[in-house]
């Protein structure tokens, strides 16, 4: 019996190693399967608004910080289109802002992924923690399996060996 | 865990009192560029007054987060003092700060910077930590306290 082709993979980066590690774990499972491989960085635009809400921010200093969240957001596609040029593959990237699990979500849905892959969710301070939220909400709002890259060395033996 | 690095038990000032909120932050600028966190002590200090004079980041609740963006730091790091007595911070519902964290980092560091202060936001709403890192008797209580969770994860 053969197996289903992979389709479209959607790699949700931020600017976490682990983000990398699941780029890297999307980059060696893209190769080996033949899969379309995407990659989005979303800037959180809720935290930041949180911030201002919560008065940590003035007026205007998100707006400073934002722009910084931009550079770090392409600084970090760059990366993983690197990282998939070194192994031969094509890797789509996008940048984008907003909520982030729903900006996930929804461009998974887009292009029809039939995998989203996300970073090791870190152990939150709280279940008030944004970050950590973000995480737990792409694993229960999306429609396609999640896989989460845990495994550092793993990832990294699977990717060196292609 | 977001703050580990961030504060370290070196940069933890307990007992602090009778100061006002610019000697305090020059203290707590200064114990960063001490633990060699800070290149530029001088552009570090510059940038945190620069930004509270633009509006106190006294919060609700005790809490105070003085933060700012320079060169010279070195990623994300931050101190913090504990003041039992309380310091007035101008702070948003007038009460005197207990819990003052000294945030900075390059300006590279944008999604850490934000990340780092979102965790201080979250540890500021539980009424439980506020009061044990204010009762707290050594900097080693005060990590404990900053790296726990406060709920089962998944």
């Amino acid at each position: 019996m053969g197996v289903a082709p992979l389709g479209r993979i959607l790699i949700a980066v931020d600017a976490t190693e682990a983000s990398l590690v699941a780029a890297r774990y999307g980059i060696a499972l893209a190769r080996t399967y033949g899969a379309e491989l995407y990659a989005v960085y979303v800037i959180n635009e809720n935290l930041l608004q949180e911030l201002l809400r919560a008065k940590v921010f003035i007026e205007g200093e998100e707006v400073d910080l934002e722009v910084g969240l931009e550079e770090d957001g392409r600084r970090y596609l760059s990366h993983v289109e690197k990282l998939a040029r070194a192994k031969g593959v094509n890797v789509t990237t996008e940048l984008l802002r907003g909520v982030v699990h729903r900006e996930v979500v929804d461009k998974a849905t887009q292009i029809g992924a039939a995998l989203i892959i996300i970073g090791e969710i870190e152990e939150p301070l709280s279940r008030k923690d944004s970050f950590y939220d973000e995480g737990e909400m792409i694993l229960r709002r999306a429609r396609c399996p999640v896989l989460i890259a845990k495994g550092e060395s793993l990832v990294d033996d699977m990717y060196d060996s292609l | 865990m977001v703050l580990a690095n961030v504060i370290t038990e070196a940069t933890v000032k307990l007992d602090v009192s009778g100061v006002d909120k610019w000697t305090l932050i020059e203290d707590l600028v200064d114990l960063v560029a001490r633990c060699g966190r800070a290149s530029d002590r001088e552009a570090l200090l510059a940038a945190v007054i620069e930004r509270e004079e633009r509006g106190s980041t006294g919060l609700e609740r005790g809490i105070a987060i003085p933060h700012a963006r320079a060169e010279g730091v070195d990623g994300v790091t931050g101190a913090l003092a504990v003041s039992r007595d309380g310091i007035d911070f101008d702070s948003a519902d007038g009460g005197p700060a207990h819990l003052i964290f000294l945030i900075v980092a390059a300006p590279q560091e944008s999604t850490r910077y934000l990340k780092t202060l979102s965790a201080i936001t979250v540890i500021g709403k539980s009424e439980s930590r506020r009061s044990r890192l204010i009762s707290a008797s050594s900097p080693g209580e005060v990590i404990s306290v900053l790296e726990e969770n406060d709920e089962p994860s998944l």
